[in-house]
Order: structure tokens, then C-alpha cells, then sequence
């Protein structure tokens, strides 16, 4: 099979992200840490942070500054690493039609995180009286996105397999002579790291190990 | 946005040289326009994922030529090239590398039809 590439010669103008848009999650966190400011004389000397299957608070953590702030770091990490994403895909991925839909997607992830982040602080400093509201509107948010996703992605022309030799495994592309550090995938919609390059390579790592050290810092934090 | 450029990396030409022919047709051809801004040299090799020297030689190949103007930070302007005049020797070397080419076309089997079309598309 021979490798062949196609790619638009003339010059694009790169997606405008403006940004008030990327600001917005960052500012849902801020909102969180004021709420969390104004309550904290009410807050108790224990708050939830784990509730079991019948919303009953069986885990928690002392009422500190870092305790009570934890699902908002968690989230700031999340949405930090969701920019990052979107900067990678913006300079590091091929011009194609998929690359605006699915900064979209990422951007909208971020808003959905941030949300999240203050539900679950919200469900901590009320002791559990907003947990399954938040469960609730969580459930409907991850509904939409997926829903926007979906709508998104039918629209979307099929792209041709880039460089067919380098994927191994099937889905992990690693190419050292390809400049790109995302390339779209080989199933389905969206894109992947290129594992030949070194910075896609400390980027995955930092998509895995940084929230895990945020859940196990969570886990100490008790 | 219509223009592409199209490489093959098992064929057995350079990729810059593919580039270079490629954006080279584009542009005698009129499908791209004097005054147009190609995409970057980053740009390109990113799509094409190859080496930004590949497309830059590409690129430095047709400002030699007077196709391009080429701007650090800005990119590649398509200039209005004046056509050069070539001698009657030139022209007609240029004439037996068609003849001979069109011949290895029509003994492979491709049809008049397409030939014409083809050239047609270039000129």
C-alpha cells in the first residue's frame, strides 16, 4: 500500500478561540473559591468529600484551607491540562475540517469539568443537601456533551489513514519524522498523541500522572 | 480552498521535488492566484508530516524561480511571475520531453480524452 499524503496549499486562518471562552472554567473555579470564602464560618470541622451508593457521607477531611479548596485544585488541573490539549492540538495537529469541531468539544470538556469541580464543592460545604442535584445536573451536562460530540462528529468527512506503516498496535502512532504532535485517528473521531516526538510523550504523561496524583493527594488528604 | 498538494513517499522522487512540481502546476495553472499566501513551511510539513527542510527547499526551489516571495514569520506570496521567453533551442527540448512522455502515456493505455484534459488543466 502505498503512502500517500494530501494537504491544502494555501494558507488558513487558525481558530479563533476567543478568549473570554478560555477564561470562562478558570472563572467558574474562581466563583467556587469566593462561594467557598463566604461559607467558610459556617463550614463544619469535617466536610464530605465521598458519599457511598445511598449518599451518605463515608469519607472526609478536615475543614483547611487545602481540604476544603481540594475539588477545586482538582479541577484547575483538569482544566489546565484541557488547555494545554487545545494549545497542542491548535499548533501541533494537520490543517483539516476536524480540527475546530474538536477544539469545541475539549473546550466545552473544560466547562464541563470546572461545573463539576463546584458541584462536588458545593455537595462538601452543604454537607451532602446539594449531592444528588449535582449528580443530577452532572448526568444531564456529560448527556449534552456527548449529544453535542455526536452531532459534531456526523458531520465530519471521513479522514484517510495518515501514514498507515507507522501505527502500532493499531492505534499508537509513533513516527519520529513526523513534525506533528497529534494526528487524527485511526478509528473513529478526534485525535491522538504521536508518541515519536518527545513532547507528545510528556504531555500523555502528564494527562495520566498529574490527576492521579491529585486523586491520591485527595485520598491522603483525609 | 480547493489547491492540494499531493506526495507519494514510495515513489521514488524526493518529496521536495514532488512539492515543488506540485505547487509548481498550481500555480502556472492559475488555480492558485498572484497575491495568494501559501501555507507555511510549518504548516505544510505538519499536514504532510515530513520534515520542515523537505518543504522549505521546496519552497526556496520556486522562489528561485520567481513563483514565490518567501517572508520569515509570514510565509510564502505567490508573485505575479512574468513568463519568461525561451530560446527556439529550449522550446524545443521542452517539445520532445512532452512528445516522448505523451508517447509512454498512449502506449500504457491512456486515453486521448484524458490526456487532453489533463494538459488542458495545466495550461
Amino acid at each position: 500500500m502505498s503512502d500517500i499524503r494530501e494537504a491544502f496549499l494555501e494558507s488558513v486562518p487558525r481558530e479563533h478561540l476567543p478568549l473570554a471562552a478560555q477564561l470562562g472554567p478558570f472563572a467558574i473555579l474562581f466563583a467556587g473559591g469566593l462561594w467557598l470564602l463566604a461559607s467558610w464560618q459556617k463550614l463544619p470541622a469535617r466536610l464530605p468529600i465521598h458519599w457511598n451508593w445511598r449518599g451518605d457521607p463515608d469519607s472526609f477531611v478536615p475543614r483547611s484551607p487545602f481540604g476544603a479548596t481540594l475539588p477545586l485544585l482538582l479541577g484547575a488541573v483538569i482544566c489546565g491540562l484541557m488547555l494545554v490539549m487545545q494549545a497542542g492540538i491548535r499548533r501541533g495537529a494537520p490543517r483539516s475540517p476536524m480540527r475546530a469541531p474538536v477544539l469545541k468539544v475539549v473546550l466545552a470538556g473544560e466547562y464541563l469539568a470546572a461545573l463539576v469541580s463546584c458541584g462536588l464543592l458545593g455537595a462538601s460545604i452543604t454537607a451532602g443537601r446539594l449531592l444528588w442535584p449535582v449528580l443530577a445536573l452532572a448526568f444531564a451536562a456529560i448527556l449534552a456533551l456527548l449529544g453535542y460530540t455526536g452531532k459534531i462528529v456526523r458531520g465530519l468527512p471521513r479522514q484517510p489513514v495518515r501514514n498507515p506503516g507507522a501505527w502500532r498496535a493499531g492505534f499508537i502512532y509513533v513516527d519520529r519524522d513526523d513534525p506533528a504532535l497529534f494526528v487524527p485517528k485511526r478509528f473513529g473521531v478526534g485525535y491522538t498523541f504521536n508518541f515519536g516526538r518527545p513532547a507528545a510523550v510528556a504531555l500523555s504523561f502528564a494527562f495520566l500522572v498529574l490527576p492521579l496524583i491529585a486523586v491520591l493527594v485527595a485520598i491522603t488528604a483525609r | 480552498m480547493t489547491a492540494t498538494v499531493r506526495i507519494d513517499l514510495d515513489s521514488g522522487d524526493p518529496v521536495w521535488r514532488q512539492i515543488a512540481d506540485q505547487v509548481r502546476a498550481a500555480l502556472v495553472s492559475r488555480r492558485v492566484k498572484p497575491g495568494a499566501q501559501l501555507a507555511t513551511v510549518r504548516e505544510l510539513a505538519l499536514d504532510l508530516g515530513v520534515n520542515h527542510n523537505t518543504v522549505a527547499e521546496a519552497y526556496r526551489q520556486l522562489a528561485a524561480e520567481g513563483f514565490l516571495q518567501l517572508e520569515r514569520g509570514v510565509g510564502a506570496l505567490v508573485l505575479d511571475r512574468e513568463a519568461p521567453r525561451p530560446p527556439a533551442a529550449e522550446q524545443e527540448r521542452f517539445a520532445r520531453r512532452l512528445k516522448l512522455l505523451l508517447a509512454e502515456a498512449r502506449a500504457a493505455g491512456v486515453p486521448v480524452a484524458a490526456l487532453r484534459k489533463t494538459i488542458e488543466e495545466v495550461l
